[in-house]
């Protein structure tokens, strides 16, 4: 028989036990929602630090068109939106082969909450203005005379002068190379230009000098008021000298950064030797002279607005010499390898010119990355 | 034969007390549904928010760089609003020219939920190269 008292407190139970069911639907659908929530914030993070690590591959590739020597690491701040630190390396790469990390950081990279590491992988070459695959190059006229000879290093034969007004050869002036001119080309006496001649070429332009950038380098080592006379063996550079900047004497100077001189540079070494060397620029507003039986090697000799003169038997190995504005006169018996370049150039007696073909690596106006290749990107 | 059972039930003042504590349970859960509710309904105008802003930093990263922006000025360079569920959301993207080759692109998205102002922003660098 069926006996309805054993069901007693059965409605209590199944009533307790649907609440116990409810109440754990309900705080799992509350926890589920919670962490919806937080899933997007991180995300919403993650995809901005993303951006924000993308922004320093630009700002490397940026920084190494101005110099492809840069490797940071570089931290730099976007604002409230975050940080990022970049880094360049080619260890390990082929030749010009740059590989960009870059880590993003939100909301900074002291305390971050999300980061993403991106890396890129870009081929880079570096263009040169053609102006500097010369020999001699000039705006104006050159003329060459005595015994002036103008040759190159690796490959011989390649010494090419360019002028944008006319060339005039006398004397026993030789030109290893080809000759090309805006105006006209004339050879007089026993010169000889063994390569082309090519009158009436196109116009080349000059680069304009960074005077503001090369003036923030110097100044990053201090400012010398007045004329700096140096006194002996030194390290030089950077420095903002204001006034002129000679060398007198047996010294040797090497350049250990950018100098700018407002005034003149004067390197006399007459009677005894004088060597200048560094990995540097040197550059002056005024004329710079070199003269007597010394040496110099300076990636980067530059007369803003003067005149340059080479004289006596100075040696100058390695050298791009700019005077976009002046002339430069090559006296006496200079031996120079490197590449000269002004608004006119004139050369007696009996110097050598020898152009140094390979010019990687040197800081020339006008120069910077001429193509990019993106090989390949990746999120590490 | 007939078997007497005691029918004798709840009391008003049981009854009141377990209409109470289910008041009570029922309540806490609402409020935190309704906050769920409002949190994730905020989620959602952040989600379409930045995907606002995604896409035109992805458009302007595609962009040829000369073409981005006022040179040298820093300020709103453009403005562009979308409706969606009901809701008006405001795009500014402002170019700041940091170098001759390089651009700094700020994209704020602005909207007005629970009758207070709400925004999201992502920057990046972009450059020549």
């Amino acid at each position: 028989m069926f006996n309805i008292r054993d069901e007693r407190g059965v409605a209590l139970v199944l009533a307790l036990a649907l609440l116990a069911v409810l109440s754990i639907l309900a705080v799992a659908m509350v926890f589920l929602g919670r962490y919806e929530t937080t899933f997007l914030i991180k995300e919403r993070l993650s995809d901005s630090a993303l951006y924000i690590a993308d922004g320093g591959v630009e700002y490397a590739l940026n920084e190494l068109d101005k110099d492809s020597d840069y490797r940071g690491p570089t931290t730099y701040g976007l604002g409230n939106a975050g940080d990022f630190t970049v880094t360049v390396s080619t260890d390990g790469q082929p030749a010009d082969r740059y590989q960009i990390t870059s880590i993003g950081c939100v909301p900074t990279v002291a305390s971050p909450q999300e980061t993403r590491t991106v890396r890129l992988l870009v081929d880079l070459t570096e263009q040169m203005s053609p102006v500097f695959e010369h020999a001699i190059a000039s705006q104006g006229n050159i003329t060459l005379q005595g015994n002036a000879v103008v040759n190159s290093d690796n490959p011989q034969g390649e010494g090419d002068i360019y002028s944008g007004g006319n060339i005039l050869l006398q004397n026993n002036a030789t030109v290893n190379g080809d000759a090309s001119a805006v105006g006209t080309i004339t050879t007089q006496g026993s010169s000889t230009i063994t390569g082309e001649q090519n009158p009436g070429t196109p116009a080349l332009t000059f680069p304009e000098v960074d005077t503001a950038g090369y003036i923030t380098e110097a100044q990053a080592g201090g400012t010398h008021n007045g004329n700096f006379v140096v006194p002996g063996d030194i390290n030089l550079g950077p420095l903002f000298i204001d006034g002129n900047l000679v060398i007198q004497g047996n010294h040797q100077v090497t350049l250990t950064g950018t100098v700018y001189v407002t005034g003149s540079v004067t390197l006399q070494g007459t009677p005894e030797a004088f060597s200048f060397t560094g990995s540097e620029t040197l550059i002056a507003n005024g004329d710079v002279t070199m003269q007597g039986n010394a040496s110099a090697g300076i990636p980067l000799v530059i007369s803003v607005h003067g005149n340059v003169t080479l004289q006596g038997n100075i040696t100058v190995q390695g050298s791009v010499i700019y005077a976009p504005e002046g002339n430069v006169v090559i006296q006496g018996n200079p031996d120079v390898t490197g590449v000269i370049v002004g608004q006119t150039v004139t050369a007696q007696g009996s110097p050598t010119i020898t152009r140094q073909v390979d010019l990687t690596g040197y800081p020339l106006p006008g120069g910077g990355i001429s193509t990019i290749t993106h090989v390949s990107w990746r999120e590490l | 034969m007939r078997i007497r059972y005691r029918c004798k039930g709840f009391t008003y003042i049981e009854l009141a007390i377990a209409m109470a504590i289910i008041a009570l349970i029922v309540l806490g859960f609402t409020q935190v549904f309704l906050r769920s509710v409002v949190s994730v309904r905020g989620m959602k105008f952040q989600s379409i928010a930045y995907n606002f802003a995604a896409s035109r930093m992805e458009e302007l990263k595609m962009t040829l760089f000369d073409g981005i922006g006022n040179p040298w000025f820093p300020n709103i360079w453009e403005t562009q609003a979308q409706t969606v569920s009901g809701n008006v959301f405001t795009r500014n993207v402002t170019i700041s020219q940091l170098e001759a080759s390089l651009k700094r692109v700020d994209i704020e998205v602005i909207w007005t939920e629970e009758g207070q102002n709400r925004n999201i922003e992502i920057s990046s660098l972009v450059s020549r190269f």
